[in-house]
């Protein structure tokens, strides 16, 4: 909480649980990264798989800072905290996953026009000729399992926590199991001659990653710039906030409320009306919003 | 076949490799020689099968086509050149059988 150490109560556990989530899914990229660096040979199509899996770091990594700044207290430089530093790093996250997707289309397009056709050897193995096709497709499919598993996991924490870093990384999973599928697919067609396959397969993959990574991109804009506050996955307001502003207008009809994101958290500020004494976030009856810890603080400005 | 400018001491070893290549395939060959470059282009034209050939480890051509494993090699300054037998790009059945010919003909 912003000029407090540490999370809010309610929240520890489950940030404890992305913590480490995301330090297993570091270690599992590494994981794969290797795999996929040993096995990938000349193919266009894997090369691209293996740079969007080292632009999945990028999302863990910057969580794991921003979740380490975040705990901080306020102090003289920073008087309100260092909740916005996960709404940074969100950022980052969806430019990344931004990135891969115009990377990945970049490379089918290259590769469909310039009409490569992929070369694939073979490896003498105890005295027997093996196709390296086959490395590639064992290390492609290992190199779904971790991402498919992790991305599903990430999701209910994310939800929880209103985390939409954590968010993106789920996505960004999500895009790495899909174009390892996809390098899977294009391998696999390549064996039986059908050279454009793994391009036009990558192709329409990297759509769908460039539409969610150009989605998570305007929420992180809005939020930065002060922008209403924002649901998970796309451009629609947040129920909190809807919920939020209910019970401010309530309880101070006439008035205008202003509602502004600061990471996970909510910060509203009553216009036109006069703060009663004593009065505290705590004291508000909100109805609907389940995750009472997000309203940081309500300002007054008469 | 083309041959791109062949030491004369490699020709015996080039000559020995296609002919394990028509007893592997049953096919006849024609050869013929001219510069690498001629030969390279030709072979990415599809006009050529293969081309054998002295190519350095960083030849700029190795993305353009297969490249296979070395018959030979030898040193030349600090470069090692290796003399090469190399197939058009995505060929793979082709390319996997001159690998094992030429995996086959160290044994020999």
């Amino acid at each position: 909480m912003s000029e407090q150490r540490g999370h809010p109560k309610e929240i520890c556990a489950d940030m404890a649980s992305a913590v480490r989530l995301e330090w297993w899914n570091i270690g599992w990229t590494l994981t794969y990264i290797a795999a996929l660096g040993l096995a990938m040979g000349g193919s266009q199509a894997m090369r691209t798989a293996w740079i969007e899996d080292m632009l999945g770091l990028i999302p863990p990594i910057v969580f794991l800072i921003a979740e380490r700044y975040e705990r901080r207290a306020s102090n003289a430089r920073f008087h309100y905290g260092y909740d916005r530093v996960n709404g940074l790093g969100f950022l980052i996250a969806a430019v990344a996953l931004a990135a891969a997707g115009l990377f990945l289309l970049k490379d089918a397009v290259t590769a469909l026009a310039a009409q490569e056709h992929v070369t694939i050897g073979t490896v003498r193995i105890m005295g027997q000729d093996v196709w390296l096709g086959w490395f590639m497709l064992a290390a492609q499919a290992y190199a779904c399992i971790p991402p498919f598993i992790i991305g599903r996991k990430e999701l209910p924490l994310a939800t929880r926590l209103r985390d939409k870093l954590l968010h993106t990384d789920a996505l960004m999973n999500k895009a790495n199991w899909q174009t390892g599928v996809a390098g899977f697919v294009g391998v696999a067609l390549l064996g039986f001659g059908l050279w454009w396959a793994d391009a036009v397969a990558a192709a329409v993959i990297s759509a769908g990653i460039i539409w969610d990574g150009w989605r998570a991109l305007k929420v992180a804009i809005a939020e930065l710039n002060d922008g209403v506050p924002h649901e998970l996955d796309g451009d629609r307001r947040a129920d909190d906030a809807k919920a939020i502003a209910k019970a401010l207008k309530a309880r101070f009809p006439g008035a205008k409320v202003l509602l502004r994101e600061t990471g996970r958290y909510i910060r509203a500020e009553v216009v036109g009306a006069e703060p009663p004494k004593g009065f505290g976030p705590d004291d508000l009856e909100i109805e609907g919003l389940d995750a009472r810890w997000r309203l940081d603080s309500v300002a007054f400005r008469p | 076949m083309g041959f791109a400018e062949l030491r004369r001491e490699d020709e015996p070893a080039a000559h020995r490799f296609v002919a394990q290549l028509e007893q592997a395939t049953g096919a006849q060959t024609t050869i013929d020689a001219a510069s690498a470059e001629r030969q390279l282009v030709r072979l990415e034209e599809g006009d050529l099968d293969l081309v054998i050939g002295e190519f350095a480890a960083d030849t700029p051509w190795a993305t353009s086509v297969a490249i296979i494993e070395p018959l030979a090699t030898r040193r030349a300054g600090k470069r090692t050149l290796e003399l090469a037998p190399a197939a058009r790009n995505g060929e793979n059945r082709w390319i996997a059988l001159v690998e094992r010919e030429v995996r086959d003909g160290r044994g020999r």
